[in-house]
């Protein structure tokens, strides 16, 4: 890991602390030695309150690369969750993961997870990542809707 | 251009409501604004003696507009600068003579200072090397404001207007760069309080516009060295005069803005600029002076708030900026002893934080706290080190104790955490910094009583902070507040404890942590027990023992087993659901008492292989909860404390499979009460109730599989009966799913190696288990088979119903063969199955739930099927579904090629050597290249890459690949190339990957075939896609040809590259 990386990783860790929203948590995993492994951390994504996904804390891995902040982390959800966005290995297809799209190296944590927040209720369908979520969103929304509810059961707070 | 006019629709602006004539007004205004005569109009709006004040602000907003878009000239800008200072100076000499009447002049004064500012930035900018037609650099709009103010008077007033060139031209021009000495300086502020405070917001005013442009604007480098050599100089001049003279009658409020804005400029300034950095020195100095005033017998503090808000900014952001000195006399004064040996008194200190507290001054205590604790992370390493190592020699001991021990009062701050002090979740913050400080030290580095000193004082922590997180506290912010966001701050609270704690497990270890909070949850027996500790100490413990391994840690284990923890929880557990209570801080509490119980219990699943005695009155207890829960509670809270319950049965279930068998009556006694149709449990509890129940079954070997039958039997029996007397569609629904939980639980083998090890009965029974499935004697497959079927019967177009059935009749699909299930049925059995749901159902939403269950017919029973059964199923399926469902839908062609895709990668012959693969395989794929839609397309092009490149070809499948790529490869290439040409730019990626095939495969035709056809195709000539070609030939990367084929889609359509 290049010191930029190690440096920005440890400021955004300080930052988090600091200030996260609420619900939601982060923290980068332990090395099998218990160090701290600051490239791959875990996390949990509070569904918002008034939609589908509420009370149901969705957990994420996030992975920094070498050369991080230049390109972005990969962020998953477990495989095989169900959203129209996430590609069934649990990749999330969102624009500002893309390095070729809205990756910036000034995204903080902060906003990487209120923008996965933000797409579990605000799907694009015009970006499908998985074929079931994707057609059920599209053309059986009560389908759609059994499944969601169904998965913030298995993941409740 | 009509001032009268112009000035009547400016009322009319702003103080209309109707949005069309306000728009309307706009627009017009604007026009006016950006036009040739611009200047004048803001010359003569602010020149009108009665005008309002909306009316002069929209002539320095008008001088705004000139400056921003429509500047071209060296002598526009001249003319403005002109005017804004003449009109600034002019309303500035009748604001200081009486501000009480031109009070409503400060919005304008304001506005002509923030145009002045741009106009500082923009001269300054170039001004450098500039020729003689330019206007010079200006050094200190301070001195030239005061400089123009001297020669404006009562008398002269009148000629204060822009088209007096004496006053415009010659006087701005002698004043602009005339230096103000010191004395002069404080002179004029300090005999007028308004001009003071207007000298302050000009100051403040140029700083801001520094911030906020320095991003935009390129060539700051001279404007940061202006500042830095004059207005700086000035500005703290005035600061520090203010800052002196703040107990005088005639201190402004406006000093601590300006500092502010200064602190944030100089922060800013002093990472992109040699000119950035300004000594602060003194101004902090004095600052500490004012934070430390108090009057009436320290019953007074009167700057203490903003100055230590300041602070608080100043130290989460830039703490740097004050220097060791300052922040070294700043320590002595917040903690009353310091590290750096001087001579310390906080006294200051405890009056002022005696003065909030008796005044519940809550939130400055919270800003004070926030102040000290982010100004205590600035030296936690220093901290760190003179506490734990050898490196500083001579640090006094008692010194450190004491910081420490202040430290620890800081944090066990006697008020409700969160609601009246933040000190405690603070310096959290503090303490995981010391101790991840700490755990990275090298051992040679460390005192030889570092360990000693950790453990101690992180044991402290340890005991501050148990009772900080108490549910107590949270009911006390709830009775208190109704404020959802102080209840959210204590939850964060919490969870950053929880952190804190694994930390600190780092350097305490289980002996001096786990142990000690196990013997706190269970050393009262339950007639005597503080539940409120009880709950925070678990909460702590489920993050500790979460992963352990009891098996290997017997010294956790015996703790466990010592005590009456067990008893705890479950009287933590029963307090929280079954006590009845209607206050709503009182619903939320129970709540937090059966999460952490639950949570607790959860983690703790595997100390049951250790000690299974605890199980009895664990499962007795969450049943009883999970069944009452809703008699004690509202719906709102049963619901959730039902998934924590259903959640930790799970778990628990899944854990202790064989320790449970004991107890399987008393779940299937349980299942029976949740599964009555009155039954207020929910159908997600049920159906994970039933497949915790099948958890165990699957451990009920040792009697043989005849007992194990019985089990699975009597429960299908007791779910067909409610599948056949429930009228509900959901019900019904819910009863299918039951079953196919239940298969689920018999399928599901605890995945490590440790389970194969511990169980060898069960490993040495299955080959009779699978013996006596095969046969079947008690018929449980037919009875299964029945009931869906008529649960089909009756709602067998309901995509829903489709998806469980199928879910259950290919249950065992996916089972390794040597692992016996009861629901393994033949491969006869279950096509004919799917075949009757098919021509059942509504196709085009029951097929994917079926063309799932047959690719794992496909992957699962490969070698038993041959091409005449491949052709069974394609035609059955698909075929006869062609015309009239599956050609007009690109979903449903997606199933198909889907499906055909499953074959080729299971067993490729099954498809190539098909009556249906030249017939309809080949051509149809082909067309489908030029979908629409995305997966339709991913699937073809994965079709299309099977089909050339295939791992599992044998020789015979090669050739005949071969054979088909010499008659059909030119089409399949202008069939790619065609739908690439016009695809999406989002597909782009998935045609390029089977351009990469084509070319890896077969290059050398695919050169040729690629000059002929893309002309064709694009309409532009072979020439065009020579480059294109060339790179295609030479590249083998994914990445590398995706780029490749993008750049050339762009080019085709015209658009730009993105490089």
């Amino acid at each position: 890991m290049s010191s930029l990386c190690l440096q920005r990783l440890q400021e955004e860790r300080k930052k988090w602390r600091k200030d996260h929203p609420y619900g939601f948590f982060a923290k980068p995993t332990k090395k099998t030695d218990g160090s701290m492994n600051l490239q791959k951390w875990e996390a949990g994504i509070p569904g918002r309150d008034g939609t589908l996904w509420k009370n149901g804390l969705y957990p994420l891995t996030i992975e920094y690369p070498d050369d991080y902040p230049s390109k972005p982390p990969k962020v998953k959800f477990p495989a095989g969750f169900y959203h129209p966005n996430v590609y069934p290995s649990g990749t999330i297809c969102l624009s500002i993961l893309n390095e070729d799209q809205d990756w910036r190296p000034a995204i903080t944590l902060k906003q990487l997870l209120l923008g996965v927040q933000d797409l579990l209720d605000s799907p694009n369908p015009n970006s499908p990542a998985q074929e079931p979520a994707w057609r059920a969103f599209s053309k059986n929304i009560k389908e759609y809707e059994r499944k969601v509810s169904e998965q913030a059961l298995r993941y409740t707070k | 251009m009509d001032i009268n006019h112009i000035v009547s629709l400016i009322e009319t602006f702003n103080n209309s409501h109707d949005s069309k004539v306000i728009n309307d007004i706009q627009n017009v205004l604007q026009q006016h604004q950006k036009s040739e005569l611009g200047i004048d109009l803001a010359n003569a709006l602010l020149s009108q003696e009665n005008g309002s004040t909306n009316v002069k602000y929209f002539g320095a907003l008008t001088y705004t507009v000139q400056l921003t878009t429509c500047l071209h000239t060296e002598s526009q800008l001249w003319s403005i600068f002109q005017g804004n200072l003449v009109h600034l100076t002019r309303m500035m000499f009748l604001f200081t003579s009486n501000p009480a009447a031109a009070s409503n002049l400060l919005v304008t004064i304001t506005k002509l200072m923030s145009n002045l500012s741009l106009i500082f930035l923009t001269i300054n900018s170039d001004a450098i090397g500039a020729d003689s037609n330019k206007i010079p650099a200006w050094r200190n709009p301070v001195n030239t404001c005061i400089k123009l103010l001297q020669h404006c008077n009562e008398s002269n007033l009148f000629e204060w207007r822009t088209d007096n060139s004496e006053i415009a031209e010659r006087l701005v021009r002698t004043c602009l760069n005339e230096d103000v000495p010191y004395t002069e300086l404080i002179g004029n502020i300090s005999s007028s309080a308004p001009l003071n405070k207007l000298l302050l917001l000009f100051t403040k005013v140029i700083v801001e516009d520094m911030n906020k442009y320095q991003s935009k604007k390129s060539s700051l480098s001279n404007v940061y060295e202006m500042v830095h050599n004059h207005l700086y100089i000035s500005t703290m001049a005035i600061l520090n005069f203010n800052l002196e003279n703040m107990m005088s009658s005639g201190a402004t409020s406006e000093v601590f803005p300006c500092i502010t804005s200064w602190i944030h400029y100089i922060s800013m300034a002093r990472n992109v600029s040699a000119h950035g950095t300004m000594d602060l020195t003194e101004m902090f100095n004095n600052m500490i002076n004012v934070m430390c005033m108090a009057s009436n017998g320290s019953q007074e503090f009167p700057y203490s708030d903003e100055v230590i808000s300041i602070f608080d900014d100043l130290f989460s952001n830039d703490p740097t900026l004050m220097s060791f000195e300052v922040r070294a006399k700043l320590e002595a004064i917040f903690l009353g002893v310091s590290r750096h040996s001087m001579n310390t008194s906080n006294d200051w200190m405890l009056a002022y934080m005696n003065h909030l507290v008796t005044n519940e001054l809550y939130d400055d205590l919270k800003v004070l706290a926030s102040c000290v604790v982010d100004f205590l992370q600035i030296s936690n390493l220093d901290v760190c080190n003179k506490l734990f190592t050898n490196i500083h020699e001579n640090t006094g001991d008692q010194s450190l104790e004491d910081y420490i021990r202040v430290l620890l009062q800081l944090t066990n701050f006697p008020l409700i955490p969160i609601l009246q002090e933040t000190y405690s979740s603070k310096m959290i913050e503090f303490w995981l910094d010391l101790a991840e400080g700490y755990g990275n030290l090298p051992q040679e580095a460390l005192k030889a009583d570092a360990n000693e000193i950790a453990e101690n004082m992180f044991n402290q922590v340890v005991q501050i902070y148990l009772p900080k997180i108490s549910l107590m506290n949270k009911q006390k912010i709830m009775e208190e507040d109704d404020d959802q966001s102080l209840l959210h701050e204590f939850d964060d609270f919490r969870s950053a404890t929880q952190d804190l704690m694994e930390i600190l497990w780092t350097i305490l270890g289980h002996s001096k942590l786990t142990i000690v909070l196990i013997r706190g949850v269970g050393q009262a027996d339950t007639n005597n027990v503080d539940l409120y500790q009880v709950e925070a100490m678990s909460f702590l413990l489920a993050k500790l023992l979460d992963g352990v391994n009891f098996s290997q840690s017997p010294f956790i284990s015996d703790a466990i087993g010592e005590n009456h923890l067990i008893d705890n929880l479950l009287f933590l557990l029963q307090t929280g659901c079954k006590q009845k209570e209607h206050s709503k801080t009182a619903q939320v509490l129970k709540l937090d008492f059966v999460k952490a119980t639950c949570n607790l219990l959860g983690v703790m699943a595997t100390y049951f292989h250790v000690d299974s005695k605890p199980l009895g009155p664990i499962v007795e207890s969450l049943f009883e909860c999970l069944e009452t829960s809703r008699q004690y509670n509202p719906i709102e809270y049963s619901i959730k404390m039902e998934l924590q319950l259903n959640r930790t049965i799970s778990l628990i279930c899944e854990n202790c499979r064989k320790e449970l068998i004991p107890f399987l009556p008393n779940f299937i006694q349980v299942l029976r009460s949740i599964m009555r149709p009155e039954s207020p449990v929910s159908h997600f509890t049920r159906e994970k109730f039933v497949k915790s129940i099948g958890n165990i079954i699957q451990m009920c070997v040792s009697e043989g599989p005849e007992a194990q039958a019985n089990h699975i039997s009597n429960m299908v029996d007791m779910i067909g009966g409610l599948i056949q007397t429930t009228d509900a569609k959901s019900d019904m629904l819910s009863l299918l799913a039951c079953l196919s939980e239940l298969g689920s639980g018999l399928s599901q083998l605890p995945n490590d190696d440790e389970f194969i090890e511990n169980n060898p009965m069960y490993l040495a029974q299955l080959p009779a288990f699978q013996a006596y499935w095969l046969q079947d004697p008690m018929r449980v497959k037919d009875k299964v088979m029945h009931l869906v079927q008529y649960a089909l019967s009756k709602y067998g177009t309901d995509p829903e119903f489709v998806e469980v059935s199928c879910l259950i009749i290919g249950k065992a699909i996916t089972l390794p063969d040597d692992i016996p299930h009861f629901l393994r049925y033949p491969l006869s059995e279950m096509m004919s199955f799917y075949m009757t749901c098919i021509s059942n159902c509504d196709y085009a939403s029951g097929l994917p739930y079926i063309e799932y269950q047959l690719e794992k017919i496909v992957a699962g029973f490969k070698d038993q099927l041959t091409s005449h059964e491949f052709d069974e199923m394609f035609k059955q399926f698909f075929l006869n579904y062609y015309s009239s469902h599956i050609s007009s839908d690109p979903d449903l062609i997606q199933s198909m090629v889907s499906w055909v895709n499953s074959v080729l990668e299971a067993k490729p012959s099954l498809a190539l050597k098909s009556e249906y693969w030249t017939q309809f395989i080949v051509p149809e794929f082909l067309k489908y290249l030029q979908a629409k839609e995305k997966f339709t397309i991913s699937s073809t092009t994965k079709f299309w890459m099977k089909t050339l490149n295939n791992r599992r070809y044998t020789q015979e499948d090669t050739e005949i690949i071969n054979a088909l790529f010499q008659s059909m490869g030119k089409q399949l290439v202008y069939q790619t190339m065609f739908s690439l040409h016009h695809a999406q730019r989002s597909d782009v990626p998935q045609y390029a990957e089977l351009i990469r095939t084509l070319f890896a495969k077969y290059p050398m035709p695919m050169k040729d075939w690629l000059y002929e056809l893309l002309p064709q195709i694009t309409g532009k000539e072979a020439i065009f896609h020579e480059r294109f070609i060339n790179k295609l030939t030479v590249t083998r990367a994914s990445r590398a040809t995706l780029s490749t084929v993008t750049e050339w889609w762009l080019d085709c359509n015209g658009l730009p590259n993105l490089q």
